[in-house]
C-alpha cells in the first residue's frame, strides 16, 4: 500500500476511534446539583457561611429543593476553613440570585473577593440578580411556605414585580462589578427581609469599598432610578399644600402615574466644585386625589405644587446621598465626562468631591391626563 | 497562460477570505488589548490602524499588477530565477503556518475554557481538522466559497448586540481624546497584528476573476473589519465602565453575557459555538495557502498529501504540547513581528527592489 | 478501498472512448439469408425455450409467395397485428402485398442482429421468401398502466398526470408543456442486456453544450447488464455517489421535468421507469415545489421560509437537546429548566441514548408505513401514536420533553418536499446526535461546518451544488429563500448554466404598484 494510501487511511480512521473516547465534559442535566439560590453570611466569629438552595428532579419528592449550609465550626478552625470553603466549590452554573446578609455586608472586609468566581469561570452566569438580606440567612433557607414556589422563583418573582414599579433597583453580578469598579458611582443592591412573608421594600446602598452604608425606601428608590434614567414609568403619592385643599380636615394627597419621563444631568464646575443642573420633565396622568378640588381651573397651582414637592424629595435625597458620601447615580461618570481632567485628579476620592457639589433641581410636571372624571 | 483560470475566485471570495482571516479572533481580542493601551480611546487607534492597512495592501496590490497571470513567487522565479521563487514559497509557507497555528491555537483555548474545559485538547483540535481537511483539500475555489458562507451565516453577531443596547452608557465614551493622541499613537502599532492577512493576495491574485477590481475588494474587506472592530470596541466601551475594561479578558463574550431571552439564557455558549465558524477563516485560508507554498516548491499541482501532514501534524502537536495563555501570547508576538515585516514591510521594498532591478536591467539590455 | 474517500468525488475524465457495442454472442452480426427456410431454422436457434415467440406462415396472394410473421406474443398489439399485417396481406390484392399493410412504421432490415433486439422489443419481422431483407413492422404494444396522479409528489394545483412506464408517453407528456422545434431528444442505449432506452431531453438553444456532453459522456460510459429504474442510472452517473446528498432531481412529475427544462437543465428519461433525471440540480432545488408556483408568491414565500426552517429542525433539533440537556443547560432560561429536570428526572436514561431510541424507533414506523398496505398501514400509526407515544413516557422511559423533540423532527422532515433530500436528512441527523453527545454545541458546530464544507464542494455534472449560496449570487435568491413574484424571474438561474439567460420579458401587470 503506499505511503499516501495510508495516510488517507489513518485519516479517517484515527479521528473516529480517538473521538469516541469522548465525553470528556458531559455532565446530563438531571445529575448535575447547581445552586439557584446562594446564600453568604457570618457567623459571629466572623466566618463565611455559604448558604445553597438546590432543586431535586425527582417527581415523588414532595420538597422540590434541598438546601446545603456550609461553615466552619471553631473560630480557630474557621480562620482556615473560611478560606477553604470558598463559593466556587458549589456549582453555580444556572445560579439565579445570590442573597447577601447585611451583616456580612456590614462587617466582612472585601466581602467582594467571593465574587471572583463568577468572573473567572468562563461558563458561570453573571446574570445573577443579587439582593441583599436583612436577617439570619438560615431563616430564609428554612423558609418553605406550601404555598409559594421555590425559593429562586419567589425571589425572582418579587424582584420583578417590584422592578415593574420602579421601587428598587436590580442590580446583577454584572452591574455590581461595574458599579464597584467605576469610580464615579457607588453600587446600590435591592434589599428584601423575612417578616412572615418576604417583604422587598428597601434599597441598600453600598459605598465605595463594597460596604453597606445606608438604604432607601421604596420612594427614595424611586427617585434614584428616576436620577439614573433607567426607568421612566413612576407612581407617585404625594402630599400638596394645605392652601390647595379647600375642605378642612381632607387628607391632603394626591396620586399620579408618570410615563415618558425625561431627566437631564448636566454638569459644570468652578474651580474645585462641581455644580449639576438636573431637570425633571414630567407628563404625569392623575390617578387619585383624596380632596375636593377643581382640576380644570387650578391646574397651574396642582403642577407647580407637585413639581415643588417631587424636587423637594430629590434635593433631599441628593443630600443623604453627600452626607453619607455616596453616589448610586453615577454623577461622577457625568462629571468624568464632562471635565475629565479635574476628575482625573480626585477620582480616588470621588465622593468627598461629590459631597461638596453643588445641586440645582428643575422638576417640570406637567397634567397630561386628569381621568375620567372632574 | 492562463495556469490557474480552472479555479478562480470572484471578488466577493477574494473580499471574504481578506475580511476573515484578518478579523476571525481580532473581535474577541482587541477591545481588551485596546482598553489596556488607550482605554476608552482604543477605537480610535483601530481607525488609524485600518487607513495603514489600507494602505499596505494596496501596495501588495500594485506589486501583484507588475505580474498578473501568475502568483508571487511565479513573478520571483520570472524576475530573479528559480531558487529566489522557492525561497520565497517557503518563508511564505512558514509565516502562514504560523498564522493557522495561532488562530487553531487560539481556538482551542478559547472552547476549551468556556465550553469544553474537562476535554482533552487534541480532541478538540481533531474535531477540527475534520472540516478543515473536507474544505481545504478541495482546493481554493472551495475554500473562497466556504469563506463566503461562513461569513453570510454568522450576519446574525451584529444583531445579538443590539439586545445589549439598554445597558450602554454613551458618557463612558467621553471625553474622547482622554489623555491626548499620545496613547493613541502609541497603541496603533498593536492593531497591526489584527489586520493581518492581507498578503495572501501574493497568492490569491492570479486567482482573481475580475482582476482590476482587486485594490477595490481589498479596501473593501479591509473597511470591513474596520467596521466591525470599530463596532466591538465601542459596544464593549460602553459596556464596560473605564476601569473594568481594562480587567476583563474578551469583552466581546463578557458583554453578550447579559443577554437575557425568553428562549434562551447565557448566549454567549451559543456565540462562542457559532463563532467557531469564523475562528475557521483563521486557519483554513492559511493552512491552504501554506500547502499551496510547499507544492508549488515542489513544483507539483497536488496539494493535499502536503495537507494531509500538515493537518495530522495539528492534530498530533496538540495531544503532546498545548501553548499555555503566555505561550500563546509569544506566538502571537512572533507572528505580530514577523506579520508586520512580511506584510507591511516586504511588499513594499520588493516594488521598489523589482522597479530598480528592472530598470538597471532595461538599461543594460538597453546599452 | 473507496471507503477512504466517503466524501470524495468521483473526477471524470474529458477524455473517455465511447463505449463499444457488445452484442449478444449468439446473434452475430451476419445477414439473413433470402430462403425463409433457412431463416426460421437460424430463429428457431436463435430463440429456443421461447415458447412466446409466435410464427405465423402467410401465403402473399400477389406473388403466391410464402411469408412468416415473427413477433412475441404479449409484447405486441394483437389489433395491429390482426387488422393491420395478417389481414391485408391475406385479402387484400391491390398492389404489392407490402403496402397494403396498415402500420406507421415499416424499416428494411438485414442483419440478424437488429431482428432479433426488434423482435424482443415488440415489434413483428415480416420475412419473404426470397427477399434478402426482412421488414420490421412497429406493432409494439404491451401492458400498461394508466396515467395516474404521482405517488411520491401530489400537488394541490399542479397537473395531474405523473410519468408512466414507457418512455414515449412520457416524452409526449413533456413535449405537451414545451410544443416547440428547440425540444430536442437524444437517444441512447444503456445495458448489455435490458438495453433500455435512455433518453436526453434539452432545449438545444437554452441548455449549456458543455453540461450536455458532459451528461452524454456520462451516461455512455455505463457498461451494466440492464438498469431497472431510473434509481440506479442516478447513482452510476452521479459526482459524488458517497454523499448523502442527491445530486440529481427525480421528479414523477411531466410538469416539473418541462419547467426544468424551459430553465435550461437537462432532462433524462429511461424507458420502463416512472421518473426522469433533472440535472444539473442545485441544493435549493429540492426545496421547490410545483405549486409554490401557482399559489400566490407571499404564501409561497411563507412556505418556502418554513421549508428551510424545516430542513434545520430536522437535521439539528435531536442533536440540539442533547447538546443542551447533557453539556450546556445553562442555555435554558431557569423555569423552562425546571420543567424539564421534573420530567427528566425520572428518566433512567441519558439523552443520548433518549434520544437515539427514539428516533430509530421512528425510523422504523415509517420504514413500516412505507412497506405495509395501506389497511394494514393504519394500524402502524395506532401502535406508535398510542403504544408507544404514550405508554413510554407513563411508564417513565423516555421524557415527555423527547417525545415533543422526536415528533417535531418527524413533522419537520415531512415537510420537505423531496424525498431523497429526506434520505440524506435522517442519516445526518444520527451523525449530529452522535456529535453533540460527544462535544455539546461545539460538536454540532463541527458537524455543521463539515456538512458546509462537503456540500459547496459538491457539484452536480460539473456545475456548484451549493448555487446561489456558494458561490454566492444574490441576484438568484429570487428562488430560494423565497418565492420572487414571477415576473420578477427574468433570467434563468446561473445554476443552470443556460446559454440564453432571459426567460421573459416585463410581465409584471399595469396597475397603481408599477
Amino acid at each position: 500500500m503506499s505511503v499516501t494510501g495510508i495516510l488517507r487511511r489513518a485519516l479517517i480512521v484515527i479521528p473516529f476511534t480517538l473521538l469516541i473516547s469522548g465525553c470528556y465534559d458531559r455532565l446530563d442535566m438531571e445529575e448535575a446539583s447547581f445552586s439557584l439560590v446562594l446564600g453568604l453570611d457570618r457567623d459571629e466569629q466572623g466566618n463565611l457561611i455559604v448558604y445553597s438552595s438546590i432543586p431535586t428532579f425527582n417527581q415523588h419528592a414532595k420538597k422540590k429543593t434541598h438546601e446545603i449550609v456550609v461553615s466552619s465550626i471553631s473560630p480557630r478552625e474557621g480562620r482556615l476553613k473560611s478560606d477553604a470553603y470558598s463559593v466556587g466549590s458549589f456549582q453555580p452554573r444556572k445560579l439565579q440570585v445570590l442573597v447577601v446578609s447585611k451583616a456580612l455586608l456590614l462587617h466582612k472586609k472585601e466581602w467582594d473577593r467571593y465574587l471572583d468566581v463568577f468572573f473567572r469561570d468562563g461558563r458561570n452566569p453573571v446574570t445573577s440578580r443579587v439582593l441583599v438580606y436583612d436577617g439570619k440567612l438560615n431563616e430564609l433557607f428554612d423558609y418553605h411556605p406550601p404555598d409559594k414556589p421555590i425559593l429562586p422563583l419567589q425571589l425572582l418573582g418579587m424582584l420583578e414585580s417590584t422592578d415593574s414599579r420602579a421601587e428598587t433597583v436590580v442590580t446583577t453580578l454584572q452591574q455590581l462589578q461595574r458599579e464597584l469598579l467605576d469610580k464615579g458611582q457607588t453600587p446600590a443592591l435591592p434589599q428584601f427581609a423575612l417578616d412572615q412573608e418576604l417583604k422587598l421594600n428597601r434599597t441598600a446602598l453600598l459605598d465605595r469599598d463594597g460596604r453597606y452604608a445606608a438604604s432607601l425606601t421604596s420612594k427614595e428608590a424611586m427617585l434614584l432610578r428616576l436620577l439614573q434614567k433607567n426607568a421612566d414609568k413612576f407612581r407617585f403619592t404625594i402630599p400638596v399644600p394645605k392652601h390647595l385643599v379647600e375642605e378642612p380636615g381632607a387628607a391632603n394627597v394626591l396620586s399620579f402615574s408618570a410615563d415618558q419621563t425625561k431627566t437631564k444631568i448636566k454638569v459644570s464646575r468652578k474651580g474645585d466644585k462641581f455644580r449639576y443642573d438636573i431637570y425633571v420633565h414630567m407628563p404625569v396622568n392623575l390617578t387619585e386625589i383624596l380632596f375636593p378640588i377643581d382640576v380644570v381651573v387650578e391646574k397651574a397651582e396642582l403642577e407647580a405644587a407637585c413639581s415643588a414637592e417631587i424636587r423637594k424629595q430629590l434635593e433631599a435625597l441628593i443630600s443623604k446621598f453627600q452626607q453619607k458620601r455616596l453616589d448610586p447615580v453615577g454623577f461622577g461618570v457625568y462629571a468624568r465626562a464632562r471635565e475629565y481632567g479635574y476628575f482625573k485628579q480626585v477620582q480616588d476620592r470621588w465622593v468627598d468631591e461629590f459631597a461638596k457639589a453643588e445641586f440645582n433641581v428643575k422638576v417640570n410636571v406637567v397634567l397630561a391626563d386628569i381621568g375620567a372624571i372632574e | 497562460m492562463k495556469k490557474y483560470a480552472l479555479n478562480d475566485i470572484t471578488l466577493l471570495q477574494y473580499i471574504m477570505i481578506n475580511f476573515g482571516m484578518a478579523v476571525s479572533f481580532g473581535f474577541i481580542e482587541l477591545p481588551a488589548m485596546m482598553a489596556t493601551e488607550a482605554g476608552t480611546d482604543g477605537w480610535i487607534p483601530i481607525l488609524i490602524g485600518g487607513f495603514v492597512t489600507m494602505f499596505a495592501s494596496l501596495v501588495v496590490i500594485r506589486l501583484m499588477q507588475r505580474f498578473p497571470e501568475g502568483t508571487f513567487f511565479d513573478m520571483l522565479a520570472h524576475y530573479l530565477g528559480k531558487w529566489a521563487g522557492k525561497t520565497a514559497a517557503l518563508a511564505f509557507a512558514l509565516y502562514f503556518l504560523l498564522y493557522a497555528y495561532d488562530g487553531l491555537i487560539y481556538t482551542i483555548r478559547l472552547i476549551k475554557g468556556r465550553l469544553l474545559p474537562e476535554t482533552p485538547a487534541f480532541l478538540i483540535a481533531l474535531m477540527l481538522m475534520l472540516p478543515t481537511y473536507t474544505i481545504a483539500r478541495n482546493g481554493l475555489r472551495i475554500v473562497g466559497r466556504y469563506a463566503e458562507f461562513a461569513v453570510m451565516i454568522s450576519l446574525w453577531i451584529p444583531f445579538v448586540y443590539l439586545y445589549t443596547l439598554e445597558n450602554l452608557h454613551p458618557l463612558y465614551l467621553l471625553p474622547v481624546f482622554k489623555e491626548g493622541w499620545k496613547p493613541i499613537l502609541s497603541a496603533v502599532p498593536g492593531t497591526f497584528f489584527y489586520y493581518l492577512g492581507f498578503v495572501s493576495s501574493v497568492i490569491l491574485y492570479p486567482f482573481l476573476k475580475h482582476k482590476k477590481h482587486a485594490s477595490a475588494g481589498l479596501v473593501i474587506a479591509n473597511g470591513i473589519t474596520v467596521l466591525s472592530y470599530l463596532f466591538i470596541t465601542l459596544v464593549c466601551y460602553m459596556f464596560l465602565s473605564p476601569d473594568e475594561a481594562k480587567l476583563i479578558h474578551q469583552p466581546s463574550i463578557y458583554v453578550l453575557k447579559s443577554i437575557e431571552l425568553s428562549f434562551i439564557e447565557q448566549v454567549e455558549g451559543l456565540f462562542i459555538a457559532f463563532y467557531a465558524f469564523i475562528f475557521s477563516l483563521s486557519w483554513i485560508p492559511p493552512l491552504y495557502f501554506t500547502v499551496f507554498c510547499t507544492s508549488w516548491m515542489m513544483g507539483k499541482q497536488e496539494h493535499r498529501p502536503h495537507l494531509r501532514v500538515i493537518v495530522i501534524l495539528f492534530a498530533v502537536s496538540t495531544y503532546f504540547y498545548l501553548p499555555t495563555y503566555d505561550e500563546l501570547e509569544n506566538i502571537s508576538q512572533l507572528l505580530g513581528v514577523s506579520g508586520i515585516a512580511v506584510e507591511y514591510l516586504f511588499p513594499g521594498i520588493m516594488l521598489v527592489f523589482l522597479w530598480i532591478y528592472v530598470r538597471l536591467r532595461k538599461g543594460r539590455n538597453w546599452t | 478501498m473507496r471507503i477512504t474517500s466517503w466524501f470524495g468525488r468521483k473526477k471524470y475524465a474529458h477524455t473517455s472512448k465511447p463505449k463499444p457495442y457488445v452484442a449478444s454472442p449468439i446473434a452475430a452480426s451476419e445477414p439473413i439469408s433470402d430462403q425463409l427456410e433457412h431463416n426460421l431454422l437460424h430463429l428457431g436457434q436463435l430463440f429456443t425455450d421461447t415458447p412466446d415467440l409466435n410464427i405465423r406462415h402467410i401465403p402473399l396472394r400477389d406473388t403466391g409467395e410464402l411469408a412468416a410473421l415473427v413477433y412475441i406474443e404479449g409484447l405486441t398489439d394483437k389489433n395491429a397485428i390482426n387488422n393491420n399485417v395478417i389481414n391485408p396481406l391475406l385479402h387484400r390484392a391491390d398492389g404489392s402485398s407490402l403496402s397494403s399493410i396498415t402500420v406507421g412504421r415499416i424499416t428494411k432490415l438485414r442483419d440478424w442482429a437488429p431482428i432479433t433486439s426488434a423482435i424482443l422489443k415488440g415489434s413483428s419481422i415480416l420475412f419473404i421468401d426470397g427477399q434478402p431483407d426482412a421488414f420490421m413492422l412497429g406493432t409494439e404494444g404491451w401492458p400498461q398502466r394508466a396515467i395516474e396522479d404521482p405517488q411520491m409528489e401530489t400537488s394541490l394545483k399542479g397537473a395531474h398526470q405523473g410519468f408512466v412506464e414507457s418512455i414515449e408517453q412520457n416524452i409526449a407528456l413533456i413535449r405537451r408543456y414545451l410544443p416547440h422545434r428547440e425540444l430536442k431528444i437524444r437517444n441512447h442505449q444503456v445495458g448489455r442486456r435490458g438495453d433500455s432506452r435512455v433518453g436526453v431531453m434539452y432545449l438545444a438553444d437554452v441548455a449549456h453544450p458543455e453540461v450536455l456532453r458532459e451528461m452524454e459522456e456520462r451516461i455512455d460510459r455505463i457498461d451494466i447488464d440492464v438498469i431497472i429504474n431510473t434509481g440506479e442510472l442516478v447513482e452510476l452517473i452521479e459526482d459524488n455517489p458517497f454523499s448523502p446528498f442527491p445530486q440529481f432531481m427525480l421528479t414523477e412529475r411531466p410538469d416539473t421535468a418541462a419547467s426544468q427544462v424551459a430553465q435550461g437543465r437537462i432532462v433524462v428519461l429511461v424507458d420502463r421507469s416512472p421518473s426522469v433525471i433533472v440535472g444539473p440540480s442545485t441544493f435549493t432545488s429540492f426545496f421547490q415545489s410545483v405549486d409554490d408556483y401557482s399559489t400566490r408568491w407571499s404564501i409561497a414565500t411563507f412556505i418556502r421560509l418554513l421549508r428551510f426552517f424545516a430542513f434545520f429542525v430536522a437535521i439539528s433539533l435531536p442533536a440540539f437537546y442533547i447538546a443542551i440537556t447533557s453539556y450546556h443547560f445553562e442555555l435554558i432560561p431557569v423555569k423552562l429548566l425546571l420543567t424539564i429536570g421534573e420530567y427528566r428526572g425520572s428518566v433512567p436514561f441519558s439523552p443520548f441514548i433518549e434520544a437515539v431510541f427514539m428516533e430509530i424507533t421512528l425510523e422504523m414506523m415509517r420504514e413500516a408505513g412505507v412497506r405495509l398496505p395501506a389497511p394494514v398501514g393504519q394500524t402502524v400509526g395506532i401502535v406508535g401514536g398510542i403504544v408507544i407515544g404514550q405508554a413510554i413516557v407513563q411508564a417513565g422511559l423516555i421524557s415527555n420533553i423527547m417525545v415533543i423533540v422526536v415528533a417535531f423532527t418527524a413533522i419537520a422532515s415531512f415537510i420537505l418536499p423531496n424525498y431523497d433530500l429526506v434520505a440524506g436528512v435522517r442519516l445526518i441527523r444520527f451523525l449530529m446526535m452522535i456529535a453533540a453527545s460527544l462535544f455539546g454545541l461545539f460538536g454540532i458546530v463541527v458537524s455543521l461546518m463539515v456538512l458546509t464544507g462537503h456540500l459547496i464542494a459538491l457539484e452536480s455534472l460539473g456545475t456548484p451544488f451549493g448555487s446561489p449560496f456558494a458561490p454566492l449570487r444574490l441576484s438568484e435568491w429570487k428562488d430560494t429563500f423565497v418565492r420572487a413574484p414571477l415576473w420578477k424571474m427574468t433570467k434563468r438561474p446561473h445554476s443552470t448554466r443556460a446559454v440564453q439567460s432571459t426567460r421573459q420579458g416585463d410581465n409584471q401587470p399595469e396597475g397603481d404598484g408599477k
